[in-house]
């Protein structure tokens, strides 16, 4: 009876043990899986199109080459991670799911270090840290994904590192983690010296000095380095900033290099018996609260609100979703900038609609349809669709050339998606086969770069193709130089070569009202008028003509400008005579009427007096 | 089971596993259904080229896309190495290369591919690979870019050492704050004394000789510009460099894509020892775009391109540059008044770039092309030779292709040239070298070659300025890029004398 009493008492004691388990597993568990949830929701629900937009800027690709000379310089190996990562981002929630994936890992590792230094501290909300550092400064368009895969691998050797129990083989490994992590990560091998040296302090482990063992290989191998390249090299990997470029680098990026060693130090402070309770939970209530602080200062800092708006046009026009372009730019309440309004005007000029919509969403000069060329690959990438759009090959060549160029990565899949567009339509099919083959090697546009091989070398092919054959027939039969004597001329000559690429002429007389060109405006209307390019005139041309009537009464007659349209007209210059002692009440009583009209845009809207709103581009540039 | 019984075993085991290996080896046998009349088509094409004995292995791709296994035998003076094709390339061992190589001086190295297609063997004609008897210099020096339109990112200074297929970077524009360097140049192949300029972020000029570095400014207020194309006269004091206003602009529809122009240039020399720049009348006209200027092996005699002045860019069809000389007297540092004019190459509307005379004295190599300056965006630009004795001029027909061929270098013992042609895909520049023999002539140019010949596809950098040098650069990055951001820089002074 006794016997069967234990055996029934040890049962339901294990019983116990075993659910006291299952519920230290399952906490844990549903801890991170609501974290990553809700890392996931967060990033799919702001972070959608950026990831998207930022997939551009990197390129993996199966082929040794590429493999070889990425690991042929430090971090290497983590951004080959990243490029593998990053290839997913262009599918539907590939870049949420990596990206939450990455953070909740870094949550877990940090936890899990975090619990081997003080298994009674409740370390979720420490934890948390680096995943609210990171979450929004991978927000920032300058900072490479290469960053968090490289502290992702620094955490999980660093992991390992502190559950092994000998000394000795502590030590050896982490000497030989620090060269690992000098080369596959770059940077991050300060944060894992310094938490190593930390560690066994606060361990106190005997001899702890010897683990300065690693400080030092870190300091051979970086002496080592910056004598093979130089000072300035040293200087840029020993900074989280590595992961940046350059010329852009920000001091915050540092900030969370000393996190983990920070967490390590707050967690010292919950030994058993070092602190009351009542401290500990007044502890952890700050730590809650720096978070908190931190979440908003990175918030503020990184998410660019007007920019994210951008990424989600930049999607649709990259995959010429015109309407979805149209439709957004119509909803946002956002304020309006030059990027939205290019976007805007290339879906406008791609649906044939932009001369009839043009002063439909109050443009603000010529630059809300012709961006300024400064040099960064935004402008590039954005001027590559607009002139592609113009029918313009080769100054989108061009652009796709220097937007290509400026990728962090290998390469830029969308602008060499474009150079192989472009060469087709030049007939330049080895450059053309040049660049299907790299696609050929990547992850997500492999199947459309076998598409195009049936293109090459294959005129018939590339002149029966809706957009290619299109975008060929613009390609000038005499050459010249582009925008030497100014855009406008440019896109004439090509109007003459292909009248039936209407976004051409939709472009050109678009440059004219906008700035207000009235000369050259009537030129082309006499010259257009009636051809196949020009078969009736649209909103803005009749809102034009009429306006240039008041000179030459009744040359609204020539061009069938509707009754309709010249009675409005009426309309607005009887309210002008009215109220015109009153510039200001006029304005806005005007907006509102006749807002969408050339004749709002031709009274209120001022050129911008640096001349920047002229079609005339300076077409000297420094070669190299 | 005694020792015996278990040694009998084991001898059995081996004698089976040696028949079993013999087996195999013999399957290489292979039966040959079919002989072709033709060569194979390879990437790249080293059929018919002249090479130097101590070049790295030559590898090469079958472009044949049904060949599904494939093998190459070389053979030269009875000796033969055969190679298994690895994804249709053959990559001969550097050692089994070598001993083809020793001693080869002057033979043929005869290539045998035999490839299997569509489930049966069939041979190729062999092809040959003639072994020339000078050597080539070891080592090459090239900037690694991006084709440019205007704007880049990673560039850098390379050298390359072509016995194997070792590059390493002389110095990376990640040294110094991802500025623009340029137009490294060497005194008679010497790599202690070189010379580079940088521009944008710490721009200057480096100059290198004899193991010490200085870094100068080379704006002065009478000339156009900084110092740009340089040649260094053979006794190393004296460097001319060009002046140039240099634009550039896009066509629309030529294949020549891009169009980089003077709207007016000089020439100059500098003097390394004096800080101080000096030049003529004829070199500094106003009525006349001067450039490129190179001086001869014996410094005695200064070449340059000049054209007539012309409004830029609307007339850059119409700049057509003639090759002249003047003499220079290095002891009395006096330029010559009388212009000698080599080759007028307007009188059959065409223009001479990149001057360079091989170090023997005999051969001037030069670029022709339509009109202008800048070759290398120019599809009709080709290889001429001068003779400097006879003064005739012809193209160098088995080094030109329908693309372009444009900048070029001599090697230091005169008989090989090495020079960038876009060939191979129309935009990228690779580094091609060819044997030049005694009568001036040249043999089929032969690719740079490469560990994995595969790189020529995936990257995306172009061969830059290729120039021989007789050794490795001893200057290391860590110096160069410590002058180039950290010393104080020398201020040249315009002297017109």
């Amino acid at each position: 009876m006794m016997l069967k009493k234990r055996i029934h008492s040890s049962i339901n004691k294990d019983c116990r043990l075993h659910k006291s388990n299952i519920f230290q597993l399952f906490i844990p568990f549903l801890y991170w899986l609501l974290v990553w949830t809700g890392l996931f929701l967060f990033l799919q629900t702001n972070g959608k199109y950026h990831f998207y937009y930022i997939e551009q800027n990197q390129l993996f690709l199966f082929d040794t080459h590429y493999i070889i000379t990425t690991l042929q310089h430090p971090a290497g190996f983590a951004q080959l991670l990243a490029d593998f990562c990053m290839s997913f981002y262009i599918r539907p929630y590939g870049g949420a799911v990596w990206t939450s994936l990455m953070l909740t890992l870094i949550g877990i590792f940090t936890s899990a270090i975090l619990k081997k230094r003080s298994p009674h501290y409740n370390r979720f909300i420490l934890s948390l840290l680096p995943i609210v550092l990171f979450l929004f400064i991978l927000f920032d368009y300058n900072y490479q994904y290469t960053g968090i895969v490289a502290y992702l691998i620094m955490l999980c050797l660093l992991y390992l590192y502190v559950h092994l129990k000998n000394d000795a083989i502590r030590l050896v490994y982490a000497c030989f983690s620090t060269i690992v992590l000098f080369w596959g990560t770059g940077s991050v091998i300060i944060p894992f010296i310094i938490s190593i040296l930390l560690w066994e302090i606060l361990k106190k482990t005997q001899r702890a000095y010897l683990f300065l063992l690693p400080v030092l290989v870190a300091a051979l191998f970086l002496g080592i380095y910056t004598r093979l390249t130089s000072v300035e090299q040293c200087k840029t990997l020993l900074f989280s900033n590595y992961f940046t470029e350059v010329s852009l680098s920000d001091a915050w990026y540092n900030f969370f290099w000393i996190c983990m060693p920070v967490s390590l130090l707050i967690t010292a402070l919950y030994q058993p018996g070092l602190l009351k309770r009542s401290i500990r939970t007044g502890l952890s209530g700050l730590q809650l609260l720096a978070i908190g602080l931190l979440y908003w200062l990175s918030f503020t800092k990184y998410t660019h609100q007007e920019f994210s708006f951008y990424n989600e046009l930049d999607y649709y026009m990259r995959n010429g979703q015109w309407d979805e372009v149209i439709k957004r730019y119509g909803e946002t309440t956002d304020t309006k900038n030059d990027l939205y309004d290019c976007c805007l005007n290339i879906a406008l000029a791609e649906k044939q609609v932009l001369t009839d919509s043009l002063f439909y969403f109050n443009p603000h000069g010529i630059r809300s349809l012709y961006l300024q060329w400064n040099q960064s690959s935004i402008s590039a990438s954005l001027l590559n669709e607009l002139y592609f759009s113009m029918g313009h090959i080769a100054l989108a060549q061009r652009m796709a050339f220097e937007a290509n160029v400026n990728a962090y990565g290998y390469s830029n899949p969308r602008m060499l998606k474009r150079l192989v567009q472009t060469n087709l339509i030049f007939g330049t099919y080895d450059v053309a086969e040049k660049y299907i083959s790299i696609l050929e090697k990547s992850i997500g546009y492999r199947s459309w770069a076998t598409q195009q091989r049936h293109f090459l070398r294959n005129d018939k092919n590339v002149e029966n193709d809706p957009l290619l054959g299109q975008k060929r027939k613009c390609i000038p039969a005499e050459n010249f130089l582009s925008e030497l004597t100014g855009l406008d001329v440019d896109l004439k000559k090509i109007i003459r070569q292909n009248p039936a690429h209407k976004q051409t002429f939709q472009y050109l007389s678009a440059l004219y009202l906008l700035n207000k060109d009235m000369d050259n405006f009537k030129e082309l209307l006499q010259t257009y008028y009636g051809t196949e390019v020009l078969p009736a005139l649209p909103k803005s041309f009749q809102e034009a003509v009429v306006l240039l009537s008041e000179d030459e009464i009744g040359y609204w007659r020539n061009f069938q400008v509707p009754t309709g349209t010249v009675g409005r007209y009426n309309g607005y210059r009887k309210k002008v005579l009215d109220e015109r002692y009153s510039m200001n009440t006029l304005k806005t009583t005007l907006e509102k009427e006749y807002g969408d009209t050339f004749w709002y845009y031709a009274l209120f809207i001022e050129l911008d007096p640096t001349g920047q709103d002229e079609t005339d581009a300076n077409p000297k540039s420094h070669p190299h | 089971m005694n020792v015996r019984y278990q040694l009998k075993i084991t001898r059995h085991f081996f004698v089976s596993l040696c028949t079993c290996i013999t087996i195999l080896s013999c399957s290489d046998q292979i039966q040959v259904a079919r002989t072709l009349g033709d060569a194979p088509e390879i990437f790249p094409d080293y059929t018919f080229v002249t090479i130097p004995s101590n070049i790295a292995p030559l590898r090469f791709l079958l472009k044949d896309s049904l060949t599904t296994q494939a093998q190459a035998r070389f053979e030269i003076q009875g000796q033969s190495v055969t190679v298994k094709a690895k994804d249709k390339q053959f990559k001969i061992a550097v050692s089994d290369w070598k001993k083809l190589m020793n001693g080869a001086e002057g033979q043929t190295l005869q290539i045998t591919v035999t490839a299997k297609i569509e489930n049966e063997w069939v041979r190729y004609a062999p092809f040959p690979i003639y072994i020339a008897r000078e050597p080539i210099d070891p080592f090459i020096a090239y900037r690694l870019i991006e084709p440019l339109y205007e704007t880049w990112n990673n560039m850098g200074i390379y050298q390359r050492n072509l016995e194997n297929y070792t590059e390493s970077a002389v110095i990376t524009n990640n040294s110094t704050g991802k500025n623009c360097m340029n137009c490294h140049a060497f005194c008679m192949q010497d790599p202690d004394r070189m010379l580079f300029h940088l521009r944008m972020k710490y721009p200057g000029t480096l100059i290198m000789y004899d193991g010490a570095i200085e870094k100068l400014n080379t704006k002065t207020e009478k000339t156009i510009s900084a110092l740009v194309y340089p040649s260094w006269h053979p006794s190393g004091r004296y460097i001319a460099f060009s002046v140039n206003d240099t634009g550039q602009a896009f066509h629309a529809s030529d294949p020549n894509r891009v169009e980089v122009f003077d709207a007016a240039s000089d020439v100059v020399i500098y003097d390394r020892e004096k800080h101080e720049i000096f030049t003529s009348a004829d070199l500094f006209s106003d009525d006349a775009f001067e450039t490129f200027p190179t001086f001869s092996p014996d410094g005695k005699t200064l070449y340059y391109c000049t054209a007539q002045k012309q409004s830029m860019p609307e007339a850059y069809e119409k700049v057509q540059y003639n090759l002249c000389a003047v003499t220079f007297d290095p002891e009395k540092r006096t330029i010559g008044t009388q212009v000698d004019t080599l080759y007028k190459a307007s009188d059959n509307h065409q223009s001479v770039s990149f001057p360079r005379v091989s170090p023997n004295g005999k051969y001037l190599l030069f670029t022709l092309s339509g009109y202008g300056n800048f070759s290398i965006w120019h599809k009709d630009a080709d290889l001429y030779l001068l003779n400097l004795q006879t003064r005739e001029a012809y193209p160098l027909e088995a080094a030109n292709s329908p693309d372009v061929e444009s900048y070029h270098a001599w090697s230091s013992n005169s008989s090989w040239v090495v020079f960038s042609s876009r060939r191979i895909d129309g935009l990228y520049t690779r580094p091609y070298f060819a044997h030049i023999d005694d009568n001036g002539q040249a043999a089929k140019p032969f690719l740079l070659p490469q560990k994995d010949i595969l790189i020529y596809n995936s990257s995306l950098t172009s061969y830059n300025i290729p120039e021989f040098i007789k050794g490795k650069i001893a200057y290391d990055s860590y110096t160069l890029s410590d002058v180039a951001v950290n010393k104080p820089e020398h201020y040249i002074i315009f002297n017109p004398e």
